[in-house]
């Protein structure tokens, strides 16, 4: 089969995946087998996309799926019947109400803990990152790239952790258990 | 067994969500602002400054214009390397560059006067460093990239049902049902856009950091040495006087031997000097990887490859990175797909805000002047960038965008400040 064919059957098992997860979702009840045939479909457009072209067929049939949702969405939204449902307004805690203490120094505590701390420990872990690969056997170049993306997904990863707790002293702790892989590399550094 | 998180972890998750998104919020807007119009920074440069087009230039031509450019830099300190754009259907002109300046050039090699795509420049530099200086600019906005990512990963904890409701988009209830869907429908459906676009500006911006850690510890503080097993390693100078390089017979060479490969990039490093060597760059067909380095000796022999095409998986991932940002990688199509895409990232941060000022208002805590403020931001920055685009064609390329960008949105903060203000009053 050419690259083209693949290409097509790709973006077709797309906008099929868009179509039956549309009707799935749309059900009073869950319905696992249409459901599972949904993201089958998915699954396949990745498949085919790969085959037919590589990651280059893989992102262009996610463009496909992506654009056939919002289809989707906008038939949705030209066609929703007025509503009164109520809103939420579930409380955040960004700022504080009926006269709370403002609490800047547990603020400034929370930005430097989840920033530039969970920033440095994941500069850290993304050395080990390198660190573990090239002594796995992987070539330098695939350890270096690994270590790039391992930076802003560890961060976004500790950040995350960080900011659903609530307690100081988890936030501390998560720092601290997600630090300790970077010790020995900086001890053995220092040692060599 | 339910697979659900349980309703604290929901809550906290909301929290880190919100306490994220609104500290990065009119920044975050600003940059997926910028990234949406950059999609067509190409034909943004060409509406800019009209000039000498061709889809394809002659060989002896690019040499041609090679002596004239290096001529015209006479009584200039030596420039380190020589640039050329070559031209292709995507980007139809060719461009020479030095350390100092940027010249356009026509189809028979003549310096057809300088490049003047301020405008563009400066778009390049809001999204890339919000006009920071340098690599601080590069790592803040890497920075605001992961805070995408985290948004990304809170935002699908604190809402159990966000699959589940993925088509349910009630876009006529008010009260802030609608907005809120909007942002959650939008969110849900560019899910892979968003974290991609998250994930590869994060890997650009803080690409410098890793580097110096990586080298810091197993190169020897060496950057280019970490750098060179993915990107190639640059030969050791030999400043002595050397020859014209063979720009004509490398291009010929691609042409003979890789006629399917385009070559887009020549860049001469230390020209004029006995250590000097020749880079083409060529764009391979579907494929994510910017291109390929083909390296080339002075006298334009051909060495061999980088490996970016056919390499290290690491070497072709980290060459797709930019492509994919980016999203140059499938011509117009792709573009317009991407420009899309970017203008629903920029409707889900613009209403992120919103919600969050609409559920203080439904608890009785009304902000009329943060209201207008972000109203301020929201309908300032895209007003300041077509102003700023405005004054360019109409006025020329020497004006001061970056402050006048900065100003216009400083003044339509204020303006939604004062109309809030005023409309307080007006109630009272």
């Amino acid at each position: 089969m050419s690259a083209s064919t693949l290409l097509s059957i790709a973006v077709v098992c797309a906008i099929l995946a868009v179509l039956v997860l549309r009707i799935g979702w749309g059900r009073a009840t869950r319905s696992t087998p249409v459901n599972a045939v949904g993201w089958a479909f998915f699954m396949l457009a990745a498949i085919f996309g790969w085959v037919g072209a590589g990651a280059w067929g893989t992102a262009v049939t996610a463009l496909w799926g992506m654009g056939a949702a919002l289809v989707a969405l906008a038939i949705a939204a030209i066609s929703a019947a007025p509503g009164k449902a109520r809103a939420s307004n579930r409380r955040v805690g960004m700022l504080p109400e009926g006269g709370e203490p403002i609490n800047l120094g547990r603020r400034i505590g929370t930005f430097l803990i989840s920033v530039p701390l969970a920033l440095t420990v994941s500069l850290g872990l993304s050395v080990v990152v390198f660190a573990l690969s090239d002594l796995g056997g992987l070539s330098k170049a695939d350890s270096i790239v690994l270590a790039f993306f391992a930076t802003p997904v560890l961060w976004a990863m500790v950040a995350h952790l960080v900011l659903i707790r609530q307690r100081r002293k988890d936030q501390w702790l998560i720092l601290a258990v997600c630090a300790l892989p970077v010790v020995p590399v900086i001890a053995s550094g220092m040692l060599a | 067994m339910s697979i659900a998180p349980e309703s604290s972890t929901v809550k906290n998750a909301l929290s880190a969500h919100a306490a994220v998104g609104l500290l990065a919020s009119a920044l975050l807007y600003i940059v997926s602002l910028s990234g949406t119009v950059l999609v067509f920074y190409d034909e943004l440069r060409r509406v800019e400054q009209p000039g000498p087009e061709m889809v394809a230039i002659e060989p002896a031509m690019v040499e041609k214009a090679a002596i004239a450019l290096l001529a015209s830099e006479k009584g200039k300190p030596a420039t380190t390397h020589l640039y050329f754009n070559l031209p292709s259907e995507e980007f139809p002109r060719a461009i020479g560059y030095t350390d100092t300046q940027e010249v356009r050039i026509d189809a028979s090699g003549r310096l057809d006067g300088a490049v003047a795509t301020e405008w563009s420049e400066f778009l390049y530099a809001l999204h890339y460093q919000l006009t920071l200086p340098g690599l601080v600019g590069l790592i803040f906005v890497g920075i605001l990239g992961v805070m995408m990512l985290t948004l990304s990963i809170s935002g699908v904890i604190a809402h159990p049902r966000i699959f589940r409701d993925a088509f349910r988009l009630r876009a006529r209830d008010g009260g802030g049902v609608g907005l809120a869907d909007w942002h959650n429908r939008l969110s849900v459906w560019t899910l892979p856009f968003i974290v991609m676009i998250a994930l590869t500006g994060a890997v650009i911006g803080l690409g410098v950091l890793t580097v110096e850690g990586v080298a810091k510890r197993y190169f020897g503080g060496d950057t280019e040495a970490a750098y060179a097993p993915v990107f190639g390693a640059e030969d050791e100078p030999d400043l002595a006087p050397g020859p014209m390089p063979r720009i004509a017979k490398a291009l010929e060479y691609m042409g003979e031997h890789y006629p399917g490969v385009e070559v887009t990039f020549l860049t001469v490093h230390d020209p004029l000097t006995r250590g000097q060597h020749i880079q083409l760059m060529g764009e391979h067909p579907r494929r994510l990887i910017f291109g390929e380095y083909y390296n080339f000796d002075a006298s334009g022999n051909f060495e061999g490859t980088t490996g970016l095409s056919d390499g290290e998986l690491g070497q072709q991932a980290a060459a797709s990175n930019y492509s994919l940002h980016f999203g140059n990688f499938g011509g117009i199509p792709v573009k317009i797909a991407y420009f899309i895409l970017g203008a629903a990232l920029t409707a889900i941060c613009a209403t992120g805000t919103y919600i969050w000022l609409g559920k203080r208002r439904r608890r009785g805590r009304s902000d009329p002047l943060l209201h207008g403020a972000w109203n301020g931001v929201v309908w300032g920055v895209p007003v300041a960038l077509l102003f700023t685009f405005a004054a360019r064609l109409a006025l020329g390329p020497d004006l001061w965008f970056s402050a006048l960008f900065w100003g216009i949105g400083a003044l339509a903060v204020l303006f939604g400040i004062l109309r809030a203000r005023a409309g307080q009053s007006a109630k009272v």
